[in-house]
């Protein structure tokens, strides 16, 4: 059955079983074209300029019918009714803003009157203005028919043509189109595939909502067109996953998780367990841009690592590039993950509501008038019951939870304007038996304002600032007790201009960025104890850039993705700035002058161009060829105390001892489609090549050090890989596997002793995973329930083990391999989850649902840390005074139930 | 249902910590050195001894047949001489550290290696200008290997104040206590009460000292030893229950020896104490190797661990009591310390006390 039919034989269905209690507010709007004399089809087109109204009709039905009466002042119901009087038509309303122009006496299981439909022409444009333009910019939105969401990244293609275009962030999608008929072939993974024939008179609009495969009835297809967009794509290693496919993915606690989806995918690795961040192509974490809604994102995860930062509810989608980045993008080198906070609904009041063992979340959202529409949610923790309940002292004396607040605010004066105002706040707090104790902050907010200036042009405007405060305490002694206080406060300013002419996409606009770092603040953590107050100095630094791309369809088989990005950085003043002696290696010795910069001072200016180019070939409509080149700087590191990634790491800023990271980057890959569509198939290689990385010398100390580059030396990075991903997206079983195969070697070979490490040789680096598998299945068992589970099996991080043993003092004392000598053990992991849908009734208000979840199914004990310290020598230690312990943070099963109220 | 939540609470934030034996490459044993010059009568001791693989079975290998000298920079070459466990020893009628000298180690094995050691500087030493003590409690967690307890650890912080104003940062401490305290003992029940008399060395342990972390580099507070319950419980299990609340109200002895140190060596016993004191609470901590100032000569290509210095030396002797009621530490200056090192002594009567005006 061809998805059309489908489609009208959902529709129709629903429509009897539901349409008479359906809202039908817009068919009573009044319309102020005055249509009298015009064809039937001219005031729908008009009607649908002036409402949100979408008309379906077979266009030998409705070609002879003649408006005979005024139209204006009436409603579109008085006027379709009195015209479609003596045509033997009738129609139904869908969903409130679908009206379906159908003969008298149809029924629905009627099926040749069925087949008979599938002819439906949708009209574009004015049938005045007919023939007097070549192309005609056929535009609109797509949404998701159940929750009435902008859909991102949905694909749109002219079928005659073999155009097609993706949907922005607001789900907008634009075609050129000559004048005539052609079919558009609307998809997005997980929703219902719509083709709705059109026939282009002149340029005009056409909203398409898609719906998801549950609410469809027999013969439930799942289709998709993420391998479709992967061939279409000209930009390379870009991964798309949307809500509806990680919400489906088995997580921890029930939650889903953004961070933890995308480490499912090739060439993204998780950083460790119960680990902030990740890593994509052997980069660290701070090499990752994360954007919500164009504002950076410092603290990427709740409970280190155990929840993501972002609220499932509130987000639209989530693009990352691992390899190319467009140009509109930069300040780190690894990868850019653009998270798009989805729009407010604009039609009535809902929301979403979730109660688990440890956590609960509410969404809700609301228009405000016809113009404005807002969401706000949050989420806490309550798990301190029953941290205090556990056996093991060290948990029964710990403390954990965190809550977190999202709002936003849709203003849309017109269909031109759009402005967004949103904030988000977060707050952690962890206390580990009394000993150690985290707590954190993230504050964002940001405004973002979209202008249709034309059909070919949109000005884009974003403002944001971000602050992530963390504080680190140890407890250990309480006269000595101790607080440290790091952050970074973000300011960030950006414009594009993005103009669309026939083959060309141009994108062109400027960025500036104020970053103030706090460094170290000690305090005595209560009057109690006798630390005296210390602070290393504040750090400021301004980072612009100006950028120009072009998307240039040079055939229907070539396109070209060049761009180029400007950018400039200097740390300011006020700071003291310490000159060394070249003469040896950086210490305090080998101090040999210094700066004071007052405030505002520029420290030293670095600048460069960095280019971006992607190359795609279509080999055919089901595979292409690409390639991609791309230079990349970075004018801020993170400082981390330890080889897993902290919330109480802290960022330092490019300076006259310290150089701007910067990457060259090349990659060429294949996208297939196969078996009708079914798989999507795609392999990439990668070669990048990273300098002035952050490693640490020996016994670095990196807290409170006011000359923290006499402790960092600047290696070189070399990384390179094959990524696989195979992926099934239609049909109840749907999936993906993905294997990367990849090497990430480090070298820091400086010009004295004490700044090589292992004698100036590459050795491997932190980040380095030589296999990752990850194998992702998701299963309609029925229409209720839906099952899935995902396995992840990783070659073991790096890890330096002591190799002698000798003593001084009375104390053991090891000496240590090379760095990074060995391997961790393979870390593996099977998460299992099952999803029962209470109710799919869609006039029940509410909609419950249940989620099962096991994380770590098999309770494997994956390894977090490896660490040395003192024991009871004893005959399990080889009577050593000192062992090596490894710490596993999720040792057993974890399960989890979830209650879901949509309502 | 009571099982359920049971069984929920068991499952989740089931971390644990267990000792690990990753597979770590044989290694030949190496040569490891350890040595110091002070400016205080010998004789001094070096060290000779070959370091173990960390998976080795085998107990360290002491050398005894190396021939072992201490080099003067501008004078004299002073041999040494094997005595047992791989030490090898100065004359000390003919060798005594002299302030701004340098001295290195050379070490000539069996097997024809060659040892030498960067010189090393022994230089100046401040006094110390003060001992204080203060008491504290913490936190600590202990357990049977089947429970778990949370108990308060109260003890005496011992810390040391030194102005180093035209004298090196760097210092390196080590201490010997003797600590008194009432016990009430049942068993035999014709002794009620009874006073232990007890020497204990921060052997073992290690404390070290910047004083470019202080500020106008006068190091104030720097934390020493400390005589805690915990240290009670091991120094003797039997004798736990009425120690635990006397600590040193009946007095304690200290005596704190400054070592002044140059930044090599600083460099390599800070390294020392981050590998031993590495908590660890929850993450991984960068490696800390320490580097030594020893390499074999004979073969550039052959690893040697340890370190050979130079120190001058100022002590320091003080004698603390704790108030209970008000947790307050008296402390005061005197001028010998007396000499037990091995004793524990159980006694009707305390042997020594301290009188402190309050």
């Amino acid at each position: 059955m061809r998805p059309v039919k489908k489609l009208f034989l959902t529709l129709i269905l629903v429509v009897l079983t539901a349409a008479a209690t359906l809202a039908q507010s817009s068919i009573l709007t009044r319309i102020g074209s005055e249509c009298i004399g015009q064809p039937l089809t001219y005031y729908l087109s008009k009607a649908e300029a002036e409402t949100d109204i979408l008309f379906f009709y077979k266009d030998n039905w409705v070609n002879s019918i003649t408006i005979q009466q005024p139209t204006q002042g009436k409603t579109i119901k008085q006027t379709i009714d009195r015209a479609i009087a003596d045509y033997g038509l009738t129609y139904i309303v869908f969903q409130r803003r679908n009206i379906i122009f159908i003969p008298q006496g149809f029924t629905v299981d009627n099926d040749k009157l069925m087949e008979g439909m599938v002819g439906y022409i949708k009209v574009i444009g004015n049938i005045m203005e007919k023939g007097r333009y070549k192309q005609n910019k056929v535009e609109g939105t797509v949404l998701a028919g159940k929750t009435m969401e902008p859909i991102v990244g949905a694909v749109v293609l002219d079928t005659k043509s073999h155009t097609a275009t993706t949907t922005d962030v607001d789900g907008h999608y634009e075609l050129l189109l000559p004048v005539g008929q052609t079919e558009l072939e609307f998809s997005f993974i997980g929703l219902e595939t719509e083709v709705i024939k059109i026939d282009v008179l002149s340029p005009g609009t056409l909203d398409v909502e898609l719906m998801e495969a549950s609410i469809a009835l027999e013969g439930v297809t799942i289709t998709s067109s993420g391998g479709k967009n992967r061939i279409n794509r000209t930009q390379l290693g870009v991964e798309n996953l949307d809500m509806r496919t990680i919400s489906k993915l088995p997580v921890l606690m029930g939650e889903a998780d953004i961070v933890k989806s995308m480490t499912l995918l090739p060439g993204v690795q998780t950083a460790g367990e119960m680990s902030t961040g990740f890593n994509v192509r052997g980069g660290n974490v701070d090499q990752n841009l994360i954007l919500l809604n164009e504002a950076p994102v410092y603290n990427t995860s709740h409970m280190f690592g155990l929840f993501s930062t972002f609220i499932p509810n509130a987000i639209s989608s989530v693009e990352l590039y691992k390899s190319a980045q467009p140009a509109s993008f930069g300040s780190r080198i690894s990868a850019v993950m653009d998270i798009g906070l989805k729009d407010a609904d604009t039609t009535r009041l809902h929301g979403n509501a979730g109660i688990g063992i440890l956590n609960s979340q509410l969404f809700v959202e609301a228009p405000i008038g016809r113009k404005i529409s807002f969401y706000a949610g949050g989420r806490t923790t309550y798990s301190n019951w029953l941290l205090h309940k556990m056996h093991n002292a060290n948990i029964r004396n710990s403390e954990a939870s965190f809550y977190d607040l999202i709002g936003k605010i849709d203003i849309r004066p017109n269909r031109k304007h759009h402005f967004d105002i949103f904030g988000y706040y977060s707050n952690d707090f962890f206390n580990y038996n009394q000993l150690s104790e985290f707590a954190y902050t993230q504050q964002i907010i940001g405004i973002n304002y979209r202008w249709l200036i034309t059909h070919q042009a949109q000005f884009k405007l974003s403002g944001s600032h971000t602050g992530y405060t963390s504080i680190m305490s140890d407890l250990t002694q309480k006269t000595l007790s101790s607080s440290v206080e790091t952050g970074i406060y973000h300011t960030r300013g950006k414009a594009e201009l993005l103009i669309e002419q026939l083959s060309h996409n141009l994108n062109i606009g400027v960025e500036a960025n104020l970053i103030r770092i706090n460094p170290g603040k000690m305090s005595a953590y209560n009057s109690q104890s006798s630390v005296m107050p210390a602070k290393t100095a504040n750090e400021n630094g301004i980072e612009a850039a100006a950028f120009i791309a072009d998307n240039y369809n040079i055939t229907d088989n070539l396109s070209v993705s060049a761009g180029v990005r400007y950018s400039l950085f200097s740390k300011i003043g006020p700071c003291t700035e310490y000159k060394y002696s070249p003469k040896a290696a950086k210490s305090e010795a080998a101090i040999k002058d210094s700066t004071v910069y007052a405030d505002g001072d520029m420290v030293k200016l670095y600048q460069g161009i960095e280019p971006r180019i992607g190359l795609r070939y279509k080999l055919s409509n089901t595979s292409s060829i690409k390639a991609g080149y791309s230079y990349t700087k970075q004018y801020q590191q993170l400082i981390s105390s330890s080889t897993s990634a902290m919330p109480s790491d802290y960022w330092k800023l490019a300076d006259n001892n310290i150089a701007p990271l910067s990457s060259h980057q090349v990659s060429v890959g294949y996208f297939s489609t196969m078996w009708n569509e079914i798989l999507d198939f795609s392999a990439e290689v990668y070669y990048k090549i990273s300098q002035n990385q952050i490693d640490y010398k020996n016994g670095a100390v990196t807290t409170m050090n006011s000359n923290i580059e006499q402790d960092i030396l600047a290696g070189k990075v070399r990384s390179y890989g094959l990524e696989l991903m195979l992926k099934k997206s239609i049909g109840n079983l749907s999936g993906w596997i993905s294997y990367t195969l990849s090497n990430t070697q480090m070298k820091v070979d400086g010009q004295f002793a004490e700044e090589k490490i292992n004698g100036g040789q590459y050795y491997a680096a932190i980040t380095h995973h030589l296999h990752d598998l990850s194998v992702t299945a998701n299963y309609q068992i029925t229409r209720r329930w839906n099952a899935a589970a995902n396995f992840v099996l990783t070659s073991g991080r790096p890890a330096t083990y002591p190799e002698y043993v000798y003593q001084a003092n009375g104390m053991e004392i090891v000496h240590f391999s090379d760095r990074n000598k060995y391997r961790l053990p393979a870390y593996h992991r099977l998460d299992l989850s099952a999803t029962y849908e209470g109710n799919l009734n869609k006039k029940q208000k509410v909609h419950p649902s249940l989620t099962f979840a096991l994380y770590n199914a098999y309770g494997h004990k994956n390894i977090y840390s490896v660490f040395y310290k003192k024991s009871a020598p004893s005959s399990t230690n080889k009577y050593h005074s000192y062992g090596l312990y490894k710490l596993s943070i999720i040792g057993v099963p974890i399960p989890s139930v979830t209650l879901n109220l949509r309502f | 249902m009571k099982h359920l939540k049971s069984i929920l609470l068991i499952l989740l934030f089931a971390g644990c910590e267990e000792y690990y034996e990753p597979n770590i490459d044989s290694v030949k044993p190496i040569y490891a050195f350890e040595g110091y010059v002070t400016n205080l009568p010998g004789p001094y001791c070096v060290k000779v001894l070959k370091s173990n693989g960390y998976n080795a079975e085998q107990q360290i290998e002491y050398v005894s047949d190396a021939q072992v000298t201490i080099e003067c920079k501008d004078g004299p070459i002073y041999n040494l001489t094997y005595d047992a466990n791989g030490c090898y020893y100065t004359d000390s009628a003919t060798f005594l550290g002299k302030i701004n000298h340098s001295y290195r180690l050379k070490v000539e094995t069996f097997d024809g290696k060659i040892f030498e050691s960067e010189y090393d500087q022994l230089l100046a030493c401040p006094d110390i200008e003060e001992l204080t003590a203060q008491y504290y409690e913490k936190n600590v967690v202990t357990t049977d290997g089947i429970y778990f307890y949370d108990e308060i650890e109260r003890g005496i912080q011992v810390m040391n104040s030194t102005d180093t104003y035209g004298h090196t940062p760097y210092y390196k401490y080590d201490c010997r206590l003797i600590l008194q305290s009432q016990q009430r003992y049942n068993n035999p029940p014709s002794i009620i009460d009874f006073y232990i008399f007890r020497p204990v060395s921060s052997y073992g342990n290690l404390y070290i000292a910047n004083a470019k972390d202080y500020e106008n580099k006068h190091i104030t507070g720097n934390q020493l030893f400390c005589t805690s319950t915990k240290l009670f419980r091991y120094a003797d299990p039997s004798l736990i229950e009425g120690l635990e609340y006397e600590l040193i109200n009946y007095g304690e002895y200290v005596r704190v020896n400054q070592y002044s140190m140059t930044e090599a060596q600083y460099n390599y016993w800070n390294a020392v104490k981050h590998q031993i004191e590495n908590k660890n609470y929850l993450f991984g901590q960068i490696e800390n190797q320490a580097i030594g100032n020893i390499k074999c000569t004979s073969n550039p290509d052959e690893q040697a661990l340890g370190f050979f210095g130079a120190s001058a030396v100022k002590s320091a002797i003080h004698a603390f009591s704790l108030r209970e009621q008000k947790n307050t530490v008296y402390s005061i200056a005197i001028d010998s310390f007396p000499d037990t090192d091995t004793m524990i002594i159980y006694n009707e009567r305390p042997l020594f006390s301290v009188r402190f005006s309050n």
